[in-house]
């Protein structure tokens, strides 16, 4: 049983690996991963700023037992005498990364600018569905107050 | 494992840029979340400082999209509960 379990456990990756990746996400934490590099153009030079989310999540186990033989077992005889034995181990994990531009920094001879950048997509998708829930519940409170 | 292992909040200042006699140093805040069975970092961008002589000014960042998505939110969640409110209001007449 215990060379099972030796077996089950070297089969899982050590919780080391697993914080080693942990901590290489880690790596988006820095301002190096919003702020670009800058680029100049004649007397101006550009940096933009993103807004960055990234998650990541895993896991994984495994398992043994043992049981009586397979020929013991189908013929109903007397307990076995030889032992079988099985084991498993699985893992899985996912993740997601996402960034949206939020600023350009401008630097030129007269100062230091940011101009933030609107995205009108997200903006009207998330108006479309406020203004779709408001309406509703309104609907639903005019139909309460008539009596419906 | 404590909550600060876990959970960190943290302003990070980036590599200084020297232009035009200015010096400019972006700012970022990360949110860290770090668990045995993964982590979250959502890191966005907070402000710029420019040095010029000895006057050091702070040119924040606005996020635009997210004060608009959070504002919209906002609305919906208040005219749920104001219609929570006046459904209740109206219940007590009927019966």
């Amino acid at each position: 049983m215990n060379d099972e379990l030796q077996l089950i456990m070297e089969k899982i990756p050590s919780q080391r690996e697993a914080n080693a990746l942990v901590e290489r996400l880690f790596v988006v934490a820095e301002p190096g991963a919003v702020y670009s590099e800058p680029v100049t153009q004649g007397e101006y030079t550009v940096i933009t700023a993103r807004e960055v989310t990234i998650g990541l999540g895993f896991g994984f186990g495994g398992g043994g037992g043992t049981g009586p033989g397979e020929d013991e077992e189908s013929a109903g005889e007397e307990r076995a005498s030889s032992v079988g034995a099985g084991y498993g181990t699985g893992g899985g994990g996912g993740g997601t990364a996402a960034g949206r531009p939020v600023a350009v920094i401008e630097i030129g001879p007269s100062g230091v600018r940011v101009e933030p950048i609107v995205d009108p997509t997200k903006i009207s998708i998330a108006l479309f569905t406020a203004a779709g829930s408001m309406g509703f519940m309104l609907l639903k409170m005019l139909q309460q107050m008539r009596g419906d | 494992m404590q909550l600060r292992e876990v959970l960190s909040w943290q302003t990070t200042e980036g590599r200084p840029l020297t232009l035009h006699g200015r010096t400019i140093t972006p700012i970022s805040q990360a949110l860290r979340v770090s668990t045995p069975v993964g982590g979250f970092v959502w890191n966005r961008p907070v402000a710029v400082l420019v040095a010029e002589g000895d006057v050091v000014t702070r040119q924040p960042i606005v996020d635009v999209t997210r004060f608009a998505l959070w504002a919209m939110g906002g609305g919906a969640v208040l005219s749920i509960v104001i219609a929570a409110l006046v459904r209740r209001r109206v219940r007590p007449e009927e019966a």
